[in-house]
């Protein structure tokens, strides 16, 4: 290779280390893909649609369902309370202060997901501390049914993904000169409406990487569910677990993952459309 | 006899708001938290129908702060801030009515160059086809051609169009008073002095007076009516350009307006009690006036100094020529005193439209109208 050609390409040699992860990955997916047209007990020798079949069974398309729902309730309410939190951490010029948001949101990141789900047991349940506080200062007359539920595991699901959007959101935050906020409210902006027409537009790519970790993040959700739903709130990742361990079904857990994996790219397709689409008034 | 004219600060006290007063602003004080003295300290200032005052100081003095204040992005401590007769101190930003330049223009840049000027409009909830022909127009009065740069976005445009743009959409909502945040900073010395005059062009057609915040003593001095000059938060001295290049108040003031020669001197009194200030072994009479006894600085400006061959009554002492270079007109001789002179460490700096007189070997003379003098406390 010549100097000039060794030199163009040196800078792709840095991709190596990450790229062999990557392939790894990669490779693990295809074979996943390979599986989902095998049999049971004949994995690599058959090919069948029967597992693709089986997925319009009621079990399944119940937890496709419920998988979407409680993502999108859950990416939702992520993305409406990491802008204002965004906002707070982007704007605060005290440094002690910042790094103590920052310590506080992204604490979830810190403890492990089994150890937080029983935090969240002891915290959600009917002699809990959240219903200790409704019940003893009269918000409600009996503690609320909240643990073991979809609104328990959606509670619990927010709270883990809101440091995925709130670094990117307000890592673009960050770039808007605080001087456009000012000239959009010295032209008669109410504050919210700067927050409206100038932040929140230029903040764009930062909600959208937001978007994309956050919804990724959810529709994978599988511990929380697991401990947090008692039974009741059964997702995709767990019944692939389920098809894979206790049911030894590897070409049907295959098949579940393949599809949603297709389903979580056209959720983010759709929201993509909508993106570009822009908001121009 | 020269004395140290004070030309004040506006307003008079006890006053009440004038007709003609546009914006008003009375004592203002701010300190910012941790900070060990005060960024503004009792800032009064006005400004009058159709006029333009500068706010004229070095980095740090306290003028961006009291810009900040006017327009609602800061609070002040004490003091009271009013406009076209009422008081705006404790009104959010978005409800001042006053125009804001910033430095950096500030201008959106995810919406068109019409949008950017628009914006405004469409907070006051003006119709579409009104918000478009104003638009329109006031991008015709910026030369920016409507057709052309409409649908532009900013990204695309140089920095002389996007100041245009910024003017533009500050403009168009008819603030009451306008405030221009160091707009000829990052611009070369022709674009300055071409926007200077696009400036001035403006206000006279639109009549809006204006409040320009700068550190630099010359486009204050071409676009504003008045000057008012600031240090360490106080308006030091308040008048034209004139009067405060003929007159400044103290050292500050004179040096930050331009050349000018100090020269180390000592107050004396004499047998008859009058007062008199000797430089080396000269001696000059009268010239003294509320500054007591002690070293003082005798001042003057290098186009009010001349050199001669020969000493005439207007001499003041020998010299002796350094060097000197011609450029634009103007001819500029640096000269060291001699004769007594000490404690000067930097060369007297001599303008002048006309060549000095060629001395050989012979005597320099530095000469001067003692009327000129001005002299400051050390």
């Amino acid at each position: 290779m010549t100097p000039q050609a060794r030199k163009r390409n040196a800078p792709y040699l840095l991709l190596a280390p990450a790229g062999v992860l990557f392939l790894a990955i990669a490779v693990s997916a295809l074979m996943m893909v390979r599986l989902s047209f095998g049999e049971k007990t004949l994995e690599w020798e058959s090919w069948t649609l029967a597992n693709y079949r089986a997925l319009s069974e009621g079990v399944f398309v119940t937890g496709f369902i419920r998988t979407l729902r409680l993502a999108v309730i859950a990416t939702a309410l992520v993305l409406l309370l990491s802008l204002p939190v965004s906002l707070l951490y982007a704007r605060v010029t005290s440094r002690m202060v910042k790094r103590l948001i920052l310590f506080i949101i992204l604490l979830p990141l810190f403890i492990n997901q089994l150890l937080q789900s029983y935090g969240w047991i002891s915290l959600l349940g009917p002699t809990g501390i959240v219903n200790n506080l409704l019940v003893g200062s009269g918000i409600v007359a009996r503690p609320l049914r909240l643990l073991y539920t979809e609104t328990g595991v959606i509670i619990a699901m927010v709270q883990l993904a809101l440091p995925l959007a709130v670094l990117p959101i307000s890592s673009a935050l960050r770039n808007i000169p605080a001087s456009y906020e000012e000239a959009a409210a010295i032209l008669g902006a109410p504050r919210l409406r700067v927050l409206w027409e100038i932040v929140v537009p230029l903040a764009r790519p930062g909600l959208w990487a937001a978007f994309l970790l956050v919804s990724s993040f959810n529709i994978s959700a599988f511990v929380l569910p697991l401990l947090l739903g008692g039974g009741r709130v059964t997702t995709v990742p767990m019944l692939i677990r389920e098809q894979m361990g206790p049911l030894l079904n590897w070409p049907q857990g295959a098949a579940l993952a393949v599809v949603l994996v297709l389903l979580t790219l056209l959720v983010q397709r759709i929201a993509g459309l909508q993106r570009r689409g822009g908001t121009r008034t | 006899m020269l004395q140290a004219k004070v030309t004040g600060v506006d307003p008079e006290p006890g006053r009440g708001p004038r007709p003609d007063v546009v914006l008003a602003v009375e004592n203002l004080t701010k300190t910012y938290a941790g900070a060990s003295a005060p960024a503004v300290q009792d800032v009064s200032f006005e400004v009058r129908t159709g006029e333009i005052v500068a706010l004229l100081g070095p980095s740090g003095c306290g003028k961006s702060t009291t810009m900040r204040i006017i327009a609602g992005l800061e609070d002040p401590d004490s003091g009271t801030v009013g406009l076209k007769g009422r008081e705006i101190t404790d009104l959010p930003a978005h409800r001042r009515n006053v125009g804001l330049v910033f430095q950096d223009l500030a201008i959106f840049p995810h919406l068109t160059v019409a949008q950017n000027v628009a914006f405004g409009l469409r907070m006051k909830r003006l119709g579409g086809a009104e918000i478009s022909r104003r638009v329109d127009d006031m991008l015709r009065i910026v030369e920016l051609p409507p057709e052309t740069f409409r649908e532009r976005m900013p990204g695309t445009m140089s920095g002389g169009q996007r100041q245009r743009v910024a003017l533009a959409r500050t403009l168009v909502v008819e603030p009451d008073v306008v405030l221009f945040d160091e707009p000829m900073t990052a611009l070369d010395r022709r674009l300055r002095d071409r926007l200077v005059i696009e400036l001035r062009n403006i206000h006279k057609r639109l009549g809006i007076p204006a409040v320009y915040v700068t550190h630099d003593q010359e486009s204050a001095a071409a676009l504003a009516d008045r000057i008012a000059v600031m240090r360490a938060g106080e308006i030091i001295q308040t008048g034209t350009s004139l009067e405060i290049y003929s007159a400044p108040r103290d050292l500050f003031v004179a040096d930050f307006f331009g050349d000018i020669n100090c020269l180390p001197a000592r107050v004396v009194r004499d047998a008859g009690g009058a007062m008199s200030a000797v430089i080396g072994d000269r001696t000059i009479p009268g010239i003294v006036t509320g500054i007591s006894e002690g070293d003082a600085l005798l001042c003057i400006r290098p186009g009010q100094l001349s050199l001669s061959s020969r000493p005439s009554e207007r001499a003041l002492f020998p010299v002796e020529l350094r060097s000197w270079h011609f450029d634009a007109g103007v001819f500029t001789y640096y000269v060291s005193g001699q004769g007594g002179l000490t404690g000067m460490t930097k060369d007297i700096v001599v303008t002048s439209t006309k060549p000095a007189p060629d001395v050989g070997s012979g005597e320099l003379w530095l000469e001067a109208d003692v009327r000129d003098l001005q002299i400051f406390p050390s």
